[in-house]
């Protein structure tokens, strides 16, 4: 079967601008494919997605499970005997495919694109601003004990988010299908991942127990270190510090709702003890991202936008959390409740945008992931 | 004919004549040293060869078969060894290394260090030392595999065909059972290194090249797994003067190997290591694939390439070769080796390119084809010469005079090496020529080819 190629030299040259500049050199030797822990025998990565991206194929690059199933820990790159850096190219096609699968569209490029950030933050921004002005409390900040749903009530807030998540929630399921439709597309109708319910279970948990994380560390080719080398310490800290997170979140709203225990919690318990170590968790691995992020330039590269705009939101978020509480401790009305209208623009802007900023790993690598398991890519 | 007289030169400050020797040094005894000295001996010049093995012949010695008519290293060889033999215009030293060159073009001070190797020219390699030295010391010559006594003969067509003692393993005076039994009287283990001073007009450096280390290759597995061996070795492992006479055994356990693979570029073509090609590799695998193919009929040979580089009319050896269905090859770069721990074999790991598949083969024995490094990486010749980025020789108009010929260049195959060798023959010649040092017509000059007549004598004719 003839197939006609096209090739789309603009999406060569945008994922050359992030951050790949050294793909070109490639010369399909395959070392990146050997010596990579996690790619299996039946579609090893990354020396395909080299040649796609060298020839514009689009729609291979992007369509296909490997960039996902990828976990970057930088052996490729280790090894290249070009330096042509195969680890970055897998970044920066993550990185695009984010805002290509997106739905709609515009909140892809708006999420990759500097100057959509102060729009970013004035769509929640305005959202609680309206509910301040409705409630009277712009004008003048509540009196007595600190208390912030006499702020900003638990109820609007659940509503606002609901709404917000729940939108949110149907693009990332649509980006997901959409990736999904290209994977099996490209694939062929034989290997279209077919009853992908079955494993369903098997990769929540390997994303849980970070299965993949840690056979990146396993059974090195060589002696060589890989910079990459923390990432599967600092993802299960990062995870499960977010995880800690989310669960302390819900217990407060069942708290709340169920048995009317109401908000502030006394330090001793356990909900609360459970989110104030959570959350230092998440900033103690942030920063130690960010941190190599810095100090790895020369080896890994600069890294994009979207790196530092995920990191730094969740590091933003996570502190003025911690900020509300001490200043709700210190009694100081003026700057807790101005702090907590700020935590919870950051917040909004975490969660809300997941399918649209680098957050949508969640949403893209567990797709990735599914399919390649019931289609057979599997180790 | 006009011009200036230029048979001695005036120097402006002294007024006084300028010698212009004739005679040339040549810094190494490879192939494409040997092949210089002779050129230009046999054209009249006098050539010093200064050698710092204990025999002549470099690397090409070490072959099990040679490029490009695949003969053993004797054939070739030999012819040369007569050549220097027959010409006393060829002096030769073993065990010598040049500590400094100065002067200029026609006129060049050569210092060389002689190391002592405690046999004189009494040798007539009975090998009674050998029989009763107590010490041993790695064979050097097969590259580590088996051993030597600490007095020994580097091969067995060693030339010249003298014993030699390797002082990093031998107690010298305090031991001296091999003087014992020395009938000749061939043993001096009082010999002490010595430095000479040599008056040449041109100089050669033919230096060569040695094999890339391949346990700096982290991934390979060369120095983990015995049964990972390089190229050079695989052409003594089928040398018949080789550490198995000739048979194709796997290091760990000795049993014949049943299935080998070839990995090219380990270590060319590289960043991490050797950034160029090295050349001859993809060659070498597919002659030493013939090797396995000769010795076991059932053998299987796969060679795992980038790109299979066989230029001109090698490429129909590479044609013939590929023909055998027990040779294949696969494109894609092995980059990985692990050991069965059941079977005791090695398995390659790599991305088989054309069917984007990863291969995981389990063989006997694993043949790097590791590439060439310039003897002068560590900076030997430093100021003599200038060098590229890979301590290859580049010629500059400030090296006047002094000439590099073969892998002192760049990686090259022996053919090339040996045309090289006699085009840099004929520069060091011209050289001499032109500052009134040249041969035709004899002259009577002083004894070291200090000429006083005209200058281009050839033009006058």
């Amino acid at each position: 079967m003839a197939t006609l190629i096209q090739p789309d030299l603009e999406f060569k040259r945008e994922i050359i601008g992030l951050d790949a500049h050294d793909l070109s050199v490639c010369y399909q030797c395959g070392t990146c494919s050997a010596v990579c822990p996690i790619s299996t025998a039946d579609n090893p990565f990354p020396r395909k997605e080299m040649v796609w991206v060298q020839w514009g194929l689009k729609g291979r690059a992007l369509g296909n499970s490997s960039i996902w199933m990828c976990h970057q820990c930088g052996t490729c790159n280790t090894y290249c005997p070009r330096d042509a850096k195969p680890a970055n190219v897998m970044a920066a096609l993550r990185d695009y495919s984010i805002a290509h699968y997106a739905v709609p569209r515009f909140m892809g490029r708006a999420l990759s694109e500097p100057r959509y950030l102060p729009l970013l933050f004035a769509i929640p921004a305005l959202v609680f601003l309206a509910i301040l002005g409705w409630l009277g409390n712009l004008t003048a900040l509540p009196r007595g004990q600190i208390v912030f749903s006499k702020f900003m009530p638990i109820l609007y807030i659940e509503v606002a988010f609901m709404a917000a998540i729940g939108l949110s929630m149907v693009g990332a399921a649509l980006g997901g299908v959409r990736y999904w439709k290209a994977m099996s597309r490209s694939a062929g109708v034989s290997s279209n991942g077919h009853n992908p319910r079955r494993h369903i279970v098997s990769t929540l948990l390997d994303i849980l127990k970070h299965r993949k994380f840690r056979q990146c560390g396993e059974e090195p080719a060589g002696t060589r270190k890989t910079y990459k080398g923390h990432l599967h310490k600092t993802h299960l800290a990062v995870f499960w510090g977010f995880m800690g997170l989310v669960v302390t979140t819900t217990s407060v709203g069942i708290g709340i709702y169920a048995f009317g225990y109401l908000t502030p919690w006394p330090f001793w318990h356990p909900v609360k003890i459970l989110g104030n170590v959570s959350g230092i968790v998440v900033i103690a691995a942030v920063t130690v991202f960010l941190w190599r992020r810095i100090v790895d330039q020369a080896k890994a590269g600069k890294s994009t936008y979207s790196d530092w705009l995920f990191l730094a939101i969740l590091l933003l978020t996570t502190l003025t959390g911690f900020l509300c509480q001490w200043l709700r401790l210190a009694d100081l009305r003026a700057l807790a409740y101005p702090t907590y209208f700020v935590h919870l623009i950051f917040i909004f802007f975490l969660l809300v945008y997941i399918p649209y900023s680098k957050f949508a790993h969640i949403v893209y690598r567990t797709v990735a992931m599914l399919h390649a398991a019931s289609s057979g890519a599997r180790p | 004919m006009a011009g200036p007289a230029a048979g001695a030169t005036m120097t402006p400050e002294t007024g006084q004549q300028r010698s212009v020797y004739r005679s040339i040094l040549i810094v190494g005894g490879g192939i494409a040293g040997i092949t210089a000295a002779v050129e230009a001996a046999e054209a009249g010049y006098d050539v010093v060869i200064v050698e710092k093995e204990p025999y002549l012949g470099g690397r090409v010695v070490q072959l099990y078969k040679y490029f490009p008519k695949l003969c053993p290293p004797t054939c070739g060889m030999e012819i040369n060894f007569r050549r220097i033999k027959d010409n006393p215009r060829v002096r030769f030293y073993t065990l010598a290394e040049v500590e400094q060159i100065s002067g200029r073009p026609g006129n060049f001070d050569v210092t060389v260090r002689l190391r002592p190797r405690y046999v004189n020219d009494r040798c007539t390699a009975c090998n009674a030392c050998v029989a009763v030295c107590p010490a041993e010391r790695p064979n050097a010559f097969n590259f580590g595999m088996g051993k030597t006594k600490a007095i020994y003969l580097a091969h067995e067509m060693a030339f010249p065909m003298k014993y030699a003692i390797d002082e990093s393993a031998c107690r010298l005076t305090e031991c001296a059972q091999c003087v014992e039994v020395c009938d000749y009287g061939a043993i001096d283990l009082t010999m002490q290194p010595k430095t000479m001073t040599l008056k040449v007009g041109a100089v050669i450096i033919a230096t060569g090249w040695k094999p890339y280390d391949a346990s700096r290759i982290d991934n390979l597995g060369f120095g983990k797994h015995p049964d990972v061996i390089t190229n050079v070795m695989m052409e003594r492992l089928a040398a018949p003067n080789g550490p198995t006479k000739g048979k194709i055994l796997r290091p760990s356990n000795g049993q014949e190997v049943q299935s080998a693979v070839f990995i090219q570029c380990a270590g060319s073509r590289d960043l991490n290591h050797l950034g160029y090609c090295s050349g001859i590799c993809c060659l070498a695998s597919l002659k030493e694939a013939t090797y396995l193919r000769e010795r076991n009929p059932d053998a299987r040979a796969h060679i795992f390439y980038i790109d299979l580089r066989t230029p001109g009319t090698y490429q129909f050896f590479s044609q013939k070769v590929l023909k055998d269905d027990h040779i294949t090859v696969t494109k894609g770069k092995v980059a990985k080796i692990t050991e069965d721990p059941a079977t005791r074999q090695l398995i390659v790991e790599a991305e088989d390119i054309l069917s984007a598949e990863k291969t995981r083969l389990p063989v006997d024995l694993v043949v790097l084809a590791s590439g060439m490094v310039s003897n002068l990486v560590d900076g030997k010749m430093a100021g003599v010469v200038a060098f590229d980025k890979d301590h290859f020789v580049v010629e500059t108009p400030e090296g006047e005079g002094i000439f590099a010929a073969g892998c002192a260049k760049g990686p090259f195959d022996v053919a090339t090496s040996v045309q090289d060798a006699t085009a840099a023959a004929a520069q060091a010649i011209e050289t001499i020529h032109s500052l009134g040092g040249g041969v035709h017509p004899p002259s009577d000059a002083s004894p070291h080819g200090l000429r006083g007549q005209s200058p281009r004598p050839n033009a006058a004719e």
